[in-house]
């Protein structure tokens, strides 16, 4: 089935995100992936199969198209995902008590979670995301970051509750070369805690 | 005791048209002005890192390479942060070498240099289709290069600071930022805009002396 681009839970995010960066962020980048996985995985007979899946089972997907349908799948899965990270102001609610406590299990405290966050994010040379993650196994809460539109999903176990779009693409008409700006903008004005507590409830 | 050597700072070197007046239609002055200061940070965090591991007086092409091949320095093979040491000195070189390529009211090929582009790619057009292709095809950030490699001119991509004066037989001749910092406030996402104007302000002397220099080099076996 072809992997459809969902329609924005926003109309926009000002003044926290520009509607220029929305625009071409989600009708260009985000579309462009979205299309050229929904084309190369019916290229290789695997439209039928869920996307989650082939990002989780890349190995299964013929040698001549792999990379390209990580690339494009990644970026159509990462960024459907990110859409639903961030919510207008007084949309975002608060990080439940029980995300809460598994926060300060793993991390000692909220505030070191957030510059753990914040660092990878910063750290990711290059182009790539930051995620904040769960073992469903294990429970345990991990910080990752990823290259390019790696995912982690890409390893089959992992669950993202949260994740950030370093790309420059994500940033660079109102950040600029401030990449920490905007890592700061959206921890503080840009998180949908209400969907990260819902992601977050979904795997205990 | 005064010392006797002289410190030398890595540094962005002096580009003519980054005056704010932009680039024949292909940069902005703003565009450039940002561009400039990822080099200045670039070149900050190389400052610092080298003088850690004592590279200070180095060349940048050196820092790349021992860094890149921890086997030519074994002091730095163990540094917690050879990895961010390549990545700035990379860029800072990549960078540098980028302004190197590009002039304002640039002048056309010289014929000694589209004679060895159409020997190697067929005509200048292929040349600038086979660029332009690899460029749009290359994956998250990177640059996109002319190489002199083993008597041949060869368009390769790197990803990220990777660059090839961190090998001991490419050399660079022209290249490209593909990075979105370099063209995002310009072009935004459409990239393929930015590669076919960006020829108008190609230095092709400059690539032609690239070419002489990167010769000579190749036939050096000593000079490193």
């Amino acid at each position: 089935m072809v992997y459809e681009q969902a329609p924005l839970p926003y109309k926009s995010l000002e003044p926290h995100y520009d509607d220029r960066t929305l625009d071409v962020h989600y009708n260009k980048h985000h579309k462009a992936y979205i299309d050229k996985v929904n084309a190369a995985l019916k290229e290789v007979g695997m439209e039928d199969k869920d996307l989650e899946y082939v990002l989780g089972h890349l190995d299964e997907v013929p040698e001549a198209k792999r990379q390209f349908i990580a690339n494009n799948g990644g970026g159509a899965w990462n960024h459907s995902f990110f859409w639903k990270c961030m919510a207008p102001e007084g949309e975002r609610g608060e990080m439940s008590p029980e995300l809460r406590a598994a926060i300060e299990r793993d991390f000692g405290d909220f505030k070191t979670f957030m510059t753990g966050f914040a660092d990878a994010a910063a750290t990711q040379f290059g182009s790539g995301w930051a995620w904040l993650v769960i073992d469903p196994a294990t429970k345990k809460l991990l910080i990752m970051k990823t290259l390019n539109q790696a995912t982690p999903i890409n390893e089959g176990k992992f669950k993202p509750l949260l994740t950030i779009d370093v790309w420059e693409h994500a940033y660079y008409l109102l950040h600029m070369s401030n990449r920490p700006g905007w890592i700061k903008t959206f921890g503080h004005n840009l998180v949908n805690w209400n969907f990260v507590n819902a992601e977050f409830a979904k795997n205990q | 005791m005064l010392s006797t050597f002289t410190r030398t700072l890595f540094a962005m070197p002096p580009v003519a048209y980054m005056d704010g007046h932009g680039l024949d239609g292909v940069f902005s002055g703003h565009q450039l002005d940002l561009h400039a200061l990822h080099h200045k940070a670039y070149v900050n965090k190389l400052n610092k890192l080298a003088k850690q591991v004592n590279m200070q007086d180095a060349s940048v092409e050196q820092v790349i390479f021992e860094a890149a091949n921890p086997e030519a320095n074994s002091s730095l093979a163990a540094f917690p942060q050879r990895k961010q040491l390549f990545n700035n000195a990379a860029q800072h070189f990549n960078h540098s070498f980028f302004w190197s390529c590009m002039t304002r009211n640039s002048r056309p090929m010289p014929p000694s240099l589209e004679t060895r582009i159409t020997e190697e790619f067929g005509s200048i057009d292929c040349f600038k289709r086979e660029w332009e292709t690899a460029a749009m095809q290359h994956f998250g950030s990177g640059w996109c290069w002319l190489v002199e490699h083993e008597g041949e001119l060869k368009i390769v991509t790197t990803s990220n600071a990777d660059t090839p004066v961190a090998t001991l037989d490419m050399f660079p001749v022209l290249c490209q930022d593909l990075w979105e910092h370099a063209f995002y406030v310009d072009y935004e996402n459409r990239k393929i805009e930015y590669f076919k104007k960006w020829w108008d302000s190609v230095d092709w002397d400059q690539v032609w002396s690239n070419v002489i220099e990167a010769q000579a080099k190749a036939s050096c076996t000593v000079c490193v």
